[in-house]
């Protein structure tokens, strides 16, 4: 055999990973139920939206604005967590806002964990220049305000969705990138690595095909969690007024245009906010769930 | 003990004994001085800080909360918002209308007790035009100036270029006297950090972000103000406003929302205040637009959007509508003859049917976040819902305002921007300023385009005769108003929300808070 | 020792450079200051020379050159809103937000790590699953609110507090408390797992059979195994809680950099935001330093 060429049966042959993981399912706790019990019906109310909810997101209707939830005293049925300033119907524009809030942290997570990712394993593979280059890049995305990164992808490409994800993708890139760059530095001296390495396995796929899958297992635990994150970023970005914008309606645009009747039409802040914690909490929870699960070191 | 277990030791108690000092010069630093509540002292909260205290570098309506009231300029307005002669005692003009004799009051003195002269009048004028100032109402002020002197030290005279109606409102309202000897002796930074000027108030603390600290200046020429002390508290968030007035930390606050203050007017321990402004909302329809040229098209729009009901729901009345763009304090605002822009849905879809209007292509809505102005957002999203209800679909972006601003001012104009929210603010009772400014269609801030227009507005300050200016100002906002060039809203209501024991001398507007006339009972 | 910290030294100055770059694009990205600054009724003419007299006229290139010769000579540049130093307006701010951050930091560590230590140590299953509750919660509660909701109760509801402002101590409390609240939590969660870890390892064993009282074995060594990673995150939530207790800071009123930031983005106020952002910057990267070494410090196997 050529000491430059390996061929596909001889790669298969090598040990290609190795599941650091082991699932222990008599010592680590059970699935936490409360918890993904209310992540499904979150991404239910996500993907169902627009069949199940009871009015349009933005359907005005000034005569009836802030009308309060069905059990006050001065509620219908017809509203049954009341209406905001506009009376828009609370129930539906929650639901609608499920839409917009988790698939903004998802995908913000995805491509942010994406991009993250993959500088995080080049430079930590390669190290030297590629490394530190990469590394003092990250450190300056972190240690810049996201308030102004937001402002300048607003003020550039306007506000909305799209640009929202934007912005959670770029204050959250770092975070990926040294977690995996950590990590590979770890992985890369080890037997199977420096076995493909021998055998002459070139580095791209032994970056992709040998390190890539080793550090999945905390990268996925690290994007659960995130999910939550960038729940809140979305909403402080709407306390200051450059989040989602009308037409889009999120849990944190809701919290935030409620906040100046917060003595007064209680159910426009709190029932957003407690769906946040709700949404944020069970995300957390099922991520450090899945990190036991996943990691032979124990721990949260 | 080794020692490196005793290096370690003794860094961890030289860390802890550090992080104990920090701690502790950070508690002491923290403690408070003896508290200061004086009697007659007013404390406000007001949303946002000036940006300086130096008269020649204003950028905004908010930094009259200082030059308005620690400086005058040559007239100023009265109880009724009428000028009235301030550091002027009289006026005269010349038979061609171009020359402008100002006789300065006898007696008048600055904070720092040194007499106001014509001296002190031409220096202030010279500053502010002076380009190294950086005064961005130069331009404003002096353009129409030729010269100008002391013609003995107590009169100033203005040589014009042109008639100019505006002359004595532009040196009354949008600049104001300044000492010479004071500001060539401390500098230009000694003057923004402790302004002297010739109001009722005198400055005699800032600190940035924090707070502003007026006092009555007690050998001020005229009315003794009503509060000694007034303090201006910078509180930028609404409900921490609010919280202050509730909490007793403050007597005041403002600005306040209308959805907010309504609830907060029916508390037994607050009063709503709510004073008119000239702070109007108005809708501007592009008629350059490719869907918008039609002059049915834009009244359409007029007729579907439903004022009554945004006015009660979003406002919850606390503003003036107006079918003309102006108020009825202002002059020229006769509604009579006018054929008014009810809500007439069925009206605007027979118009739009007439006009062959394109309803599948929608109209791009260029609104305005929230915080600037009362209700913005929400103002926008009811425009765009009534406009839904009779077939036209609507493109709303909600911008920041720095965004919509640049968008607002550019000057090459969006063509695909089919109408724009936007206020348009009087600074005085006269409508020819903010007509200038916003309709004047070489001007990079005017989104009307209007040839009859324009020429109007070429001979709208050259009148003598005040009755005929008045009519002919009637002409131009009715040529506006049939033309549906714009859609005046309302004007906005300042909101204040106070303690029992404010009382307050309500002016028929306002323009800026002149805290002379308020008081604590 | 010296070679490390000179070459982190070299390393932050990288950094940094990079960081003015960003600024430097991402504010004239945010667009023109010009409609902004002046008055809708400036001339086209005021514009211009607004224009030239901040060199906003020039291509960005030169513009940058500009900067950084005028940053190595120490001058930030002027505010175009305030007409001040941007260096002062930046550095006027920096303080009470540092002292804030100081509050806050103490206090979540006061809120958090006996929370952390009794979840770790306790054998009861409930106390366990309230301390990892408590750990996502703070996580969970979006900060505008919770300064709200703390205005209401401790300041509106019963009087206990100021309701914002900046100047005696008792102001300090409910922003402290605000920015407490999510850092807490996270030290609270950080405490239990590691000290969870630490007192599973053969080391405790060790004492434990030989008789060592359970409360020295916690305090004296897994607490300070337990502590390397609590450093390394203090350090990053002290940057975090410097580079703008944004929110906080609106709800109180508090004149720190967090608000300062704010208004100039938002008023395209180049000078101080790219002073704001450097200095912030610098401070993050010295707090880094300082726990690297600290880390050192505390861990002699990493000296090697």
């Amino acid at each position: 055999m050529n000491a430059g060429t390996v061929t596909p049966a001889a790669e298969q042959a090598l040990p290609r990973r190795r599941r650091l993981g082991r699932w222990r399912p008599l010592q680590s706790p059970g699935l936490p139920l409360l918890a993904t019990a209310t992540c499904a019906v979150l991404v239910a109310a996500a993907v169902l939206g627009p069949w199940i909810s009871p009015y349009a997101k933005d359907s005005v209707d000034l005569a009836n604005a802030i009308a309060p939830p069905a059990w006050q005293p001065d509620g219908t049925a017809a509203h049954l967590l009341g209406t905001d300033q506009l009376g828009r119907d609370v129930l539906s524009r929650l639901i609608a806002g499920a839409r917009i809030s988790l698939a903004a942290a998802a995908a913000a997570t995805l491509l942010g964990g994406s991009i993250g990712v993959a500088v995080g394993v080049v430079a930590g593979y390669i190290g030297g220049l590629a490394d530190a280059v990469a590394m003092r890049i990250s450190d300056a995305f972190l240690a810049v305000p996201f308030i102004l990164l937001a402002l300048a992808v607003v003020a550039v490409l306007g506000s909305g969705f799209g640009n929202i994800i934007l912005v959670i993708v770029v204050t959250n890139w770092p975070r990926y990138a040294r977690l995996v760059r950590s990590e590979v530095i770890g992985i890369k001296h080890r037997d199977f690595v420096t076995l493909a390495r021998i055998a002459g396995v070139p580095p791209a796929r032994i970056m992709l095909r040998h390190i890539l899958p080793n550090t999945l297992n905390s990268v996925t635990v690290l994007g659960i969690l995130d999910v939550g994150r960038a729940i809140i970023l979305e909403s402080s970005l709407s306390f200051l007024g450059v989040g989602i914008q009308p037409p889009d309606v999120s849990w944190g645009l809701m919290l935030a245009d409620g906040r100046t009747l917060l003595g007064f039409a209680w159910w426009l802040t709190t029932l957003p906010g407690v769906v946040i914690v709700a949404a944020v909490m069970s995300f957390n929870t099922l991520g450090y769930w899945l990190k036991a699960r996943l990691d032979p070191r124990a721990g949260a | 003990m080794t020692a490196r277990a005793q290096w370690r030791l003794a860094s961890r108690r030289g860390f802890l004994a550090t992080s104990t000092a920090a701690a502790s010069t950070l508690v002491l630093d923290a403690l408070p001085s003896p508290a200061r509540a004086a009697q007659d002292e007013l404390r406000i909260a007001i949303g946002a800080d000036i940006a300086s205290a130096d008269p020649d570098h204003y950028t905004a309506w908010n930094d009259y909360w200082v030059y308005g009231n620690v400086f005058e300029g040559l007239y100023a307005p009265d109880a009724q918002g009428n000028l009235a002669p301030a550091l002027a005692q009289s006026h005269e003009v010349s038979g061609d209308g171009l020359t402008h004799t100002f006789t300065l009051r006898e007696g008048v003195l600055f904070h720092n007790g040194d007499p106001v002269t014509a001296e002190d009048v031409v220096f202030s004028l010279k500053r502010s035009l002076d380009p190294a100032t950086q005064n961005q109402r130069a331009a404003l002020i002096g353009d129409n100036i030729v010269r100008f002197e002391a013609a003995d030290a107590r009169r100033f005279v203005v040589h014009l270029k042109a008639i100019d109606a505006e002359t004595v409102a532009k040196l009354s309202l949008y600049w104001q006297v300044k000492p010479r000897k004071y500001i060539e002796t401390v500098g230009d930074a000694g003057f923004a950090r402790k302004p002297v000027g010739t109001g009722p108030y005198e400055l005699l603390e800032r600190q940035p972000n924090q707070f502003i600290r007026l006092r009555a200046f007690d050998r001020y020429w005229g009315a003794k103000p009503k509060t000694a002390e007034v303090t201006l508290r910078i509180v930028p968030e609404e409900q921490s406003r609010v919280a202050q007035v509730m909490a007793a930390e403050a007597q005041a606050a403002t600005p306040i929302s209308p959805v907010l203050a309504a609830r907060l007017a029916k508390m037994p321990n607050l009063n709503l205040v709510r004073v008119p402004s000239l702070t109007n909302v108005v809708l501007f329809l592009n008629s350059r637009h490719e869907q918008l040229r039609k002059k049915a098209v834009r009244q359409a729009i007029c007729f579907a959007i439903d004022k009554p009901a945004m006015l009660q729901s979003l406002m919850l009345g606390y503003a003036v509508p107006e079918e003309l763009w102006c108020t009825s304090a202002q002059p020229g605002c006769s509604l009579d003859g006018v054929e008014p822009y009810t809500y007439d849905p069925v009206r605007a879809k027979r118009l739009l049917a007439e006009a062959d209007f394109d309803f599948a292509k929608p109209l791009r809505f260029v609104g305005m976040a929230p915080g600037r102005v009362a209700a913005s957002k929400e103002t926008c999203e009811a425009i765009a819902e009534s406009l839904k209800r009779v077939g036209i679909a609507v493109d709303l972006q909600i911008m920041e305002f720095g965004a919509w601003n640049a968008l607002k001012t550019a000057k090459e104009k969006d063509p695909s921007i089919a109408m724009i929210y936007a206020t348009a603010p009087d600074p005085s009772r006269d409508v020819a300023y903010k007509l200038l400014v916003n309709t004047r269609s070489d001007l990079a801030t005017s989104w009307v385009f209007d040839a009859a227009n324009d020429g109007m507005l070429a001979r709208m300050n050259s009148f003598t005769d005040q009755a005929e200016r008045t009519a002919f100002l009637n002409q131009i906002l009715r040529h506006l108003h049939d033309e549906a060039l714009l859609l005046p809203l309302w004007a906005n209501d300042t909101l204040f929300v106070t303690s029992r024991n404010v009382v307050f001398d309500v002016p028929p507007y306002l323009a800026y808070t002149i805290l002379a006339d308020v008081a604590l009972a | 020792m010296t070679g490390l910290l000179l070459r982190r030294a070299v390393e932050t100055l990288i950094t940094l450079l990079l960081i003015t770059v960003m600024v430097f694009g991402l504010t004239r990205l945010t667009g023109d200051p010009t409609s902004l600054l002046l008055p809708p009724e400036a001339t086209e003419a005021t514009r211009a020379a607004f224009r030239h007299a901040y060199g906003l006229d020039q291509n960005m290139f030169v513009q940058y050159e500009a900067f950084l010769i005028h940053l190595f000579e120490g001058d930030l540049g002027e505010s175009f809103r305030l007409h001040e130093p941007a260096i002062g307006v930046a550095l006027d701010a920096l303080g009470p937000t540092l002292k804030l951050a100081c509050a806050g930091m103490a206090l979540s560590i006061v809120l958090g790590m006996p929370f952390g230590i009794v979840a770790a140590t306790s054998r009861r299953r409930w106390v366990k699953r309230l301390g990892r509750w408590y750990g996502s919660l703070g996580q969970a509660l979006p900060p505008f609110w919770v300064g709200l909701i703390l205005v209401s109760l401790l300041a509106l509801q019963l009087p206990l507090f100021p309701t914002s402002g900046y100047g005696t101590a008792r102001h300090y409390v409910l922003p402290a408390l605000t920015l407490a609240v999510a850092t807490s939590s996270s030290i609270a969660s950080l405490t239990q797992a590691n000290l969870e870890e630490a007192l599973r390892s053969d080391f405790i064993h060790m004492e434990r059979v030989l008789g060592l009282p359970e409360w020295r074995i916690v305090l004296k060594h897994a607490l300070r195994n337990a502590s390397l990673p609590i450093v390394t995150f203090l350090a990053l939530q002290f940057g975090l809680i410097l580079g703008g207790a944004i929110v906080t800071e609106r709800v109180f009123a508090w004149p720190g950099i967090g608000q300062r930031i704010v208004e100039a983005i938002l008023g395209r106020d180049y000078p101080v935001v790219q002073a704001i952002v450097l200095i912030t910057a610098t401070l993050f990267m010295l707090i880094n330093l300082a726990a690297d070494l600290l880390y050192l410090v505390l861990d002699p196997r990493l000296r090697t």
